[in-house]
């Protein structure tokens, strides 16, 4: 701000103060004086400034400062106490430990093949940037588990919206169990898509891959339309569990979740799911339809 | 009028309206041997705050009961039964003697908001004293070298959320150079029925969980004009929410005035024709107010009780910790105190009336305005503000070329900010400011062109010239980070727990420069010493002890390091402290 306008604020000020103020000090008009030649100097002359702050501290004996005061040793003792190990933490910790139960999915399909029982449960114990995954997925189709996996995982925020995960995941269904080595990214793209790309190694050199991504459309601030995409590919045919090589299988999502309370939201919605290429083909072996499309209703939940 | 909380053992039946809450719960500790007195209803001429402790020995005793803002029943944390605390009012030069006892099962603490003592008098746990121990009684020693309004509070866990909060009022030795019949205090809080620990744990898991005013389709569509889209487009590229102006709403807080709810109605009385001080103190944890009073205009005489040029004003921004004197000359019978949390999500409300009972008109809360990219720093998205109808003066991107423009003599305090190698690739930040500029003639978010005579910091001059006058010798700049999502805090990307102190030599002068990196607003307190705020020229602007810094903004103040020892230096919001907190260590 340059020294005029300063004035000009000034000389604002003191016309308010002598409007508002019938009862202000005769001294006031004139502190105001001296203060505006004060900022003229202060920007042009510093040791006139000082000697013009001596002047005011006359005026405000009030203030404290201005001169810096001599050191005793009881100011000493004061200033440094012996709190001997105790350390400052004011009892609250900066990066306490917490964690996350999201049951992201639990819902009822209606499938082709009879009702299939669909969850996907995010769980999380940790720090802000170090945390202890633990996940899981799967489904039922008329009370027989289809498919059911579950991960542990170790996440390490490595940059600032993205987490790193390495663990290992094990399959019960379908097929005999078989255990991955897993290791991802989770985190949060440009635009705000939530996205987790996640590959697996297991024995004899099959890899898998795994992506998801769900975005979060506010209807109104409680009613969210949520779009989801997941794909998977894998490496190689696994004939046993009817996976063929390649872009393996895929769900496109619609749900309309309300939250009732922010942890609590029930919704409904519509579920493409497709096979592609070799495992598209197993399906028909089978004698299923290689894609689907079902309503879906269920409970997303987290505490 | 019962202004505050009492811990009565007599319960219920003695304090007569129903509406009001009452401290039920009597911790047998707490009920015992308490100084607390029955409140005497406060008179005409009686001024306000009848739950107050004078003179030079005061005897305090932090402890636990049950309060029911909300109708359900929670732990406070009380002292003397009360809720506030209990304003305290001493005379300048004088030496007190506060003897702090503390019957809760947890340590506890006060430290004295803005007052200039001896470290070990600061009430600061692990940094200046050992914090005090359950059962035990602190002394708390220290003379009185300024006047004016300011407050206390715990600094110990989450205590301050849960009531541990009073003003101090220190009468001058000389008159106050303006004049007044009657003076209250108005003590803005926010009060939650959830446990802090909890509130807290929820905001670093879902930061969000309290903001119910984001942009929703429906507005999308509807601000169709293609520069709100870019902002839209901003904001989501950005992965941040223009509505996320408070952490906490008030979905969660109820916001008190001097310990009432809005419907409790605080009643501050006057005789028409007298010239009321307000004495305005936000004792909050996480909320910033932006208060007014249909039908009255402000004058305001004192900034962190520090008087200033009186400058007149329909309303202001008071940020957590920050004080404000006004002057108001109430004629009709009835005004309403309104206060409304920055969000507007809620608001705090009382009345100053010729008489009890009586109450005027509460105004509807204010739309919610949302943050625009200028308001974050980024002059480069200015066009796609929404803001258009600003003023040059206030519009943030403007006011910031306006300065680059200028070849000021003298220090400039501005400059273009360099981030520290700490922000670098830190997964604790979630954005850097681009352009930071002062903006002290900025009234802020949500209060630009309202039709109101906004209080801004560059109304604010202190009385007297700067006390110290010396140049600093050196400027420190420390940068405000976080991460929204994370609910992460921190200066410079390191939080506390991993900083080393910031280091002084007893008797410097030195400039302290904020660049806040956030998106938040975060009011900074150093304590110990004054912050001498600079205007945008590096001269001396007004003294205080807490400095509000918008996103988006960078602002310097002097510091003269005149006492010796480690003081704390942070955010002060409550649930910020935590990461962005510094040690000031003051050394020979």
């Amino acid at each position: 701000m340059s020294n005029a306008t300063m004035r000009i604020r000034h000389a604002g000020l003191a016309a308010l103060c002598s409007i508002s103020l019938s009862a202000w000090p005769t001294t006031g008009a004139a502190q105001q004086d001296q203060h505006t030649e004060h900022t003229e100097h202060a920007t042009q002359d510093a040791p006139v400034v000082h000697v013009d702050h001596a002047e005011h501290g006359a005026v405000q004996p009030a203030i404290p400062g201005g001169t810096i005061a001599p050191l005793t040793d009881a100011d000493r003792a004061a200033a440094f106490p012996d709190l001997g190990e105790a350390v400052m933490h004011h009892g609250m910790l900066e990066d306490p430990l917490n964690k996350l139960v999201l049951l992201d999915r639990f819902e009822t399909q209606d499938a082709a093949g009879g009702d299939v029982l669909r969850w996907d449960l995010d769980t999380w114990i940790g720090h802000d940037l170090r945390k202890l995954w633990i996940r899981t997925e799967g489904e039922q189709l008329s009370g027989d588990t289809e498919r059911a996996e579950l991960e542990l995982l170790w996440g390490k925020g490595f940059a600032r919206w993205w987490d790193f995960l390495v663990g290992a995941r094990r399959d019960f269904a379908p097929g005999d169990d078989q255990t991955w080595a897993a290791a991802g990214v989770r985190g949060v793209t440009p635009y705000r898509f939530e996205l987790e790309a996640t590959t697996y190694l297991a024995d004899g050199g099959r890899a898998a891959l795994r992506f998801e991504t769900q975005y979060d459309v506010l209807v109104t601030n409680r009613l969210v339309l949520q779009p989801l995409l997941e794909l998977n590919w894998h490496a190689e045919d696994d004939a046993a569990r009817a996976v063929g090589s390649g872009l393996s299988d895929g769900e496109l999502g619609l749900r309309l979740r309300y939250e009732f309370r922010r942890e609590v939201a029930p919704y409904v919605g519509l579920v493409h799911e497709r096979k592609f290429g070799g495992t598209a083909d197993f399906a028909r072996a089978a004698g299923d339809e290689p894609s689907d499309t079902r309503l879906v209703a269920g409970i997303r939940v987290w505490f | 009028m019962n202004s505050r909380i009492l811990l009565d053992p007599r319960g219920r039946g003695t304090t007569g309206l129903s509406r009001r809450r009452f401290v039920e719960g009597l911790g047998a500790s707490a009920a015992t041997g308490l100084l607390c007195k029955r409140l005497a209803a406060s008179q005409p001429g009686a001024g306000s705050a009848a739950d107050e402790l004078r003179g030079n020995e005061v005897e305090l005793r932090v402890g636990a009961a049950s309060v029911s803002f909300t109708g359900r029943e929670r732990l406070a944390t009380l002292v003397n039964g009360s809720l506030p605390a209990p304003l305290l009012r001493w005379r300048e030069g004088d030496t007190v003697t506060i003897r702090v006892r503390n019957d809760l099962d947890e340590d506890t603490s006060i430290h004295w908001h803005g007052l200039v003592l001896p470290a070990n008098m600061d009430g600061v746990p692990g940094l200046s004293f050992h914090g005090i121990a359950p059962g035990e009684t602190f002394v708390y020693r220290f003379s009185l070298h300024q006047s004016g309004t300011y407050w206390y509070h715990a600094h110990s866990g989450f205590q301050e959320q849960t009531g541990l909060y009073g003003p101090i009022i220190i009468e001058p030795r000389e008159p106050a150079p303006f004049g007044y019949d009657r003076e209250h205090v108005v003590l803005l809080s926010d009060w939650t029925d959830r446990d802090p620990l909890a509130l807290y744990l929820l905001l670093k898991r879902h930061s969000d969980y309290f903001n119910f005013n984001k942009r929703t389709l429906g507005d999308f569509v509807r601000d169709s004009p293609t520069a709100t889209r870019a902002e839209y487009r901003e904001w989501a590229r950005m992965r941040m929410q223009p509505s996320d102006l408070a952490d906490v709403s008030g979905s969660a807080y109820t916001y008190l005035t001097n310990g009432q709810t809005p419907s409790g109605n605080w009643t501050g009385l006057f005789r028409p024709g007298e010239r009321v001080r307000l004495r305005f103190i936000n004792g909050s944890s996480m909320s910033t107010f932006d208060v007014r009073i249909p039908g009255l205009t402000m004058t305001v005489v004192a900034a962190d009780g520090q008087n200033v040029h009186p400058v007149t004003v329909e309303e202001f921004r008071i940020a957590a910790a920050e004080t404000f004197d006004v002057l108001v000359s109430p004629n009709a019978d009835a005004y309403t105190i309104f206060a409304q949390s920055l969000d507007r999500t809620g608001y705090a409300r009382g009345t100053l009336a010729v008489r009890d009972g009586l109450a005027a008109e509460v105004p509807a809360l204010d739309r919610i305005v949302y943050l625009s990219m200028a308001d974050m720093g980024h002059a480069h998205a200015a066009t796609a503000t929404d803001h258009g109808a600003h003023s040059a003066t206030t519009e943030p991107a403007a006011a910031g070329a306006e300065h680059a423009g200028h070849a000021l003599p003298g220090p400039s305090t501005v400059s273009t900010p360099t981030h520290p190698p700490s922000e670098h690739r830190n997964p604790g930040l979630d954005m850097q400011a681009a352009a930071p500029t002062p903006r002290l003639a900025d009234p802020g978010v949500g209060l630009r062109d309202n039709g109101r005579r906004v209080l801004t910091y560059a109304d604010l001059s202190s009385l007297f010239a700067d006390p110290d006058g010396r140049d600093p010798a050196r400027t420190i700049e420390l940068h405000l980070t976080g991460h929204m999502d994370k609910f992460m805090w921190s200066f410079d990307g390191v939080p506390f727990a991993d900083a080393e102190p910031l280091r002084l030599r007893y008797g410097e002068r030195v400039r302290l420069r904020l660049v806040n990196d956030t998106m938040m607003a975060h009011p900074i307190h150093l304590h110990g010493m004054w912050s001498d705020l600079e205007d945008e020229a590096g001269a001396y602007l007004v003294r205080k002890h807490t400095v509000n810094m918008p996103p988006g903004t960078q602002r310097s103040y002097r510091v003269t390091a005149d006492a010796l020892g480690r003081w704390a230096y942070h955010c002060h919001l409550l649930y910020h402290m935590a990461g962005m907190f510094r040690e000031v260590r003051v050394d020979e």
